[in-house]
């Protein structure tokens, strides 16, 4: 067998893609136009598809004992990988019971929606914990969420899952992985909580009863618009999609505009001192640090996970690895500060983490180790 | 012994163009002639044998041409270091001029100690692309039926059987 090392990562994957499009069949007439093309492109095409389809044909006489068990690889898989699933689940018994005792209320944004709003807010809470039946029924094959007695109603969802939902004003919610919402309509107001996680919101637009969504320290209110909070431990992010958005925090609104963001001087506020985003602007709120940093929002990409995308411009590895770990129960960890903060760029499927470590490993200075547990550890070669 | 349904999946799969003459390739590549500058002056060879081919008859059937050029060179290659004393072989090469299927090499040191390395690299891949390539070269299923089996799109055969090579190509010259 040959032990000539790959050159050319790209040539070494064509070759492997005509190997085994060799070992499906017959090739369409089309397909033989392409790959006399490109045999005849270069000598290394030549090569490493020779020694690609020897080494596939060398795979023959593997595990001729058949010591290895593929029902019980498969049926290992739902721990490795899970599907993005979209829509219509109902949150089920489990995840509420899981929830049971973890959420802990804190409410310090009481003062921006009013002390009335306390007692059905904790309400809300303590509805959802002890009784999750929230009915959702399905209108026009959207998911409408059952007003409760109380006027709240809550979804979680799983890891890897994804949901969307309309609720009684036409205004839609999407929520993505790992995410927890209240939404509570009053007379006056339309209150959505963010508990943790990420949702998109469209929003029917309604001058007499505002819309507004709350973070953490941060309250959202959507002027006729559509617009993406997505929550992690320690910052609060509001991207603005389409119209306007009025962002009020407790934090001081500390100008740190660095050389890609917007000073904060540029960016319009109300009469009441909310900073106004527009279309294309989104602003990273950080309680503990207490700043708020605005910067263009790539639109595209922060709206990518509603079709179970992942889109990185130069992201750190730590940001990417996150992002991955949020779909998956595989866990992407990396063992060095250095290799932590280098930037990657590039599109990839969320619930298809592999597709991440082929790329990492086109990498000649990244080592990938895989543990059983399904943890993929990342380390500087 | 092999079950009858086994045989069968078995046989369907030799008429692929692989299969039809990797064998003489892989008696080739796998044996001590395996030096990287070897296979690396077999590949160019076998280009300029396919530049001469004329179009027509090439994009008919390139896999074909290849396949036959580059097995026919590892055929004269290695009848040629079997005539030369330099190059004595300990074992195997008697059989490299023929029309072999690889059945004679069956149960070699060399060949044992390479499906040992290939179960290695096997053993450290994503269990998904364990299970699709299993299916496929130990079981015999087509891809349609491992699309059925595992109940995804035949495309994500594709794919991860394609992955999974290229996994095991790179770990291979590691």
């Amino acid at each position: 067998m040959p032990d000539a090392k790959i050159k050319n990562p790209q040539i070494a994957e064509e070759a492997a893609g005509w190997a085994v499009a060799l070992d499906a069949g017959e090739l369409s007439s089309d397909h033989k136009l392409k790959l006399a093309d490109w045999l005849l492109e270069s000598p290394r095409h030549v090569e490493e598809l020779l020694i690609a389809a020897t080494l596939f044909d060398a795979f023959d006489g593997v595990d001729a004992d058949k010591s290895r068990s593929v029902d019980a690889l498969i049926s290992s898989l739902p721990s490795e990988v899970v599907s993005i699933v979209r829509g219509g689940q109902q949150t089920d018994r489990k995840t509420a019971e899981a929830l049971n005792g973890v959420v802990t209320p804190r409410l310090p944004w009481l003062q921006w929606v009013g002390v009335g709003a306390a007692a059905s807010i904790a309400l809300a809470f303590i509805s959802f914990a002890v009784a999750p039946q929230f009915a959702a029924r399905s209108i026009d094959g959207f998911e409408v969420a059952d007003t409760r007695n109380d006027g709240s109603s809550g979804f979680a969802t799983k890891l890897g899952e994804q949901r969307k939902m309309t609720l009684e004003d036409g205004s839609i919610i999407h929520v993505n992985t790992q995410s927890e919402v209240v939404i509570r309509y009053e007379e006056h107001q339309r209150v959505v909580e963010l508990l943790r996680g990420e949702a998109l919101f469209e929003v029917a637009h309604n001058p007499d009863r505002p819309f507004r969504v709350i973070a953490g320290d941060t309250v959202a209110e959507a002027i006729g618009t559509t617009f993406n909070v997505y929550r992690t431990g320690d910052q609060t992010t509001v991207a603005v999609i389409d119209g306007k958005v009025a962002v009020m925090t407790e934090n001081d609104f500390v100008n740190t505009a660095a050389e890609d963001e917007i000073a904060l001087d540029d960016i319009g506020q109300t009469d009441d001192g909310r900073l106004l985003l527009a279309a294309g602007q989104k602003a990273d709120i950080a309680p503990d640090a207490k700043t708020v940093r605005v910067a263009a929002a790539n639109v595209k990409a922060v709206t990518s996970w509603r079709v179970g995308q992942l889109i990185f411009e130069g992201d750190s590895l730590a940001n990417i690895a996150a992002q991955f770990n949020r779909y998956n129960r595989t866990r992407i960890v990396i063992a060095d500060d250095r290799l932590a903060s280098t930037e990657f760029s590039g599109v990839f499927d969320a619930d298809d983490p592999e597709s991440l470590i082929e790329f990492l490993e086109l990498a000649d200075n990244i080592r990938v180790d895989r543990h059983s547990s399904g943890v993929i550890k990342l380390s500087p070669r | 012994m092999k079950r009858p349904e086994q045989a069968y999946r078995r046989d369907r799969r030799f008429g692929g163009v692989i299969k039809q003459y990797a064998p003489q390739l892989h008696h080739f590549l796998s044996s001590r002639l395996n030096s990287e500058t070897e296979a690396q002056d077999l590949a160019q060879e076998a280009y300029l044998r396919l530049t001469r081919v004329a179009r027509p008859e090439l994009i008919r059937s390139p896999e074909a041409y290849l396949f036959r050029i580059a097995s026919n060179l590892a055929n004269e290659r290695l009848l040629k270091r079997a005539q030369d004393p330099a190059f004595v072989p300990l074992d195997g090469l008697e059989q490299a001029g023929e029309d072999g299927d690889g059945a004679a090499f069956e149960g070699t040191l060399d060949q044992r100690a390479e499906i040992v390395r290939l179960e290695q690299i096997l053993d450290e891949m994503p269990p998904l692309y364990r299970a699709v390539l299993l299916l496929r070269k130990r079981d015999g299923y087509s891809h349609a039926e491992i699309a059925e089996k595992l109940n995804i799109a035949p495309s994500t055969v594709h794919t991860y059987l394609k992955r999974a090579l290229k996994k095991c190509r790179a770990r291979w010259s590691e």
